[in-house]
């Protein structure tokens, strides 16, 4: 009984999220290169480095906070 | 124009003896917007968002309240309704707004507290390490003759070391050795100062016949520029990238 019960759990989860290969993908890759490019260029510009690791950081942020907005839009609607 | 005619109103009715003053700057950054440098390998859409940014700080002000013997400085910088809060954020790390100044002629110190990477600290250095060279040249803002003074100071990153230029104009008719962002040591209030290209001017001073009550300082850990360099090694290796 179990064994059934578990089963039938699997299936209405793979029903409900499955991947299709026209799903876009959301993840914070292009957020490591957006945050390194927005240190870079503020060491570019003079500003300390205590200032560009901040603002480094404040670009991570703002891009995870992006992707978060986006990929719960797309499943909103999806 | 209206607020410099304030001030000129202002300091015209205010010529009492007084315990203490409050200052307010207006920021410009209309030269670094005009100006801001291409970069190899930057998109554009950086360059467009830090332009955002700089264009920012012309919305914050910079204050001091000071005695004869003390100063302290800190910026007002509320994120208003109409903007994007990274590019505000930006802006106010690009400032320095967050940063708080205290200074004490009497021990001759300026402490400055900030956070680092996710520390409060705060340095010190000694007021007269600020090596102003005075000059005769001066010019009238509203109704004071003031003179200017310059230093220079370097900044030391990934990318090299970059010279900075400061010049401020000062009155010796109000006997406040103090300025915007923790400047100070002139024989006079800083009535103008352009750090780099950040432009801060006063529109308003206050003149205050009672005692002062003086803001509480942050508690904060002292540190020195070489364990600033240290605590950025860190916290480069601990991000990862």
């Amino acid at each position: 009984m179990a064994m059934v019960l578990f089963m039938v759990s699997l299936m209405s989860v793979s029903n409900s999220n499955e991947l299709i290969e026209s799903d876009p993908v959301h993840n914070y890759d292009g957020c490591y290169g957006y945050a390194w490019i927005t240190e870079f260029y503020a060491v570019q510009l003079g500003f300390d480095s205590i200032r560009a690791h901040e603002m480094g950081d404040t670009a991570f942020q703002d891009c995870v906070d992006r992707v978060d907005r986006e990929a719960a839009q797309y499943w909103n609607n999806n | 124009m209206n607020k410099l005619l304030i001030f000129f109103v202002f300091i015209v009715f205010s010529q009492t003896p007084s315990k203490h003053i409050v200052v307010e700057y207006d920021i410009s950054t209309s030269e670094l917007t005009a100006n801001i440098p291409d970069v190899d390998k930057v998109p554009k859409s950086v360059i467009e968002s830090f332009k955002k940014s700089f264009e920012l700080i012309n919305q914050m002000t910079t204050s001091l309240v000071a005695t004869k013997s003390e100063g302290y400085c800190w910026t007002t910088n509320e994120v208003p309704n109409d903007v994007s809060t990274s590019e505000y954020e930006t802006a106010i790390i690009m400032l320095g707004g967050n940063d708080k100044y205290y200074l004490n002629l009497n021990k001759d110190i300026v402490n400055k507290y900030f956070n680092a990477y996710g520390e409060k600290v705060y340095t010190e250095k000694k007021i007269k390490d600020f090596n102003w060279v005075l000059s005769k040249d001066s010019k009238m803002i509203g109704d004071y003759k003031c003179f200017k003074a310059t230093l220079t100071y370097e900044v030391e990153n990934l990318s090299g070391v970059h010279k900075k230029k400061v010049t401020a104009y000062y009155t010796p008719e109000i006997n406040y050795s103090y300025g915007p962002m923790g400047y100070g040591g002139l024989p006079g209030l800083i009535i103008e100062l352009k750090d780099d290209k950040i432009t801060y001017v006063v529109n308003n001073v206050k003149f205050k016949d009672e005692d002062l009550k003086f803001p509480k300082l942050p508690k904060s850990k002292l540190v020195t520029e070489k364990e600033l360099k240290e605590m950025y090694k860190v916290a480069k290796a601990n991000r990862g990238w």
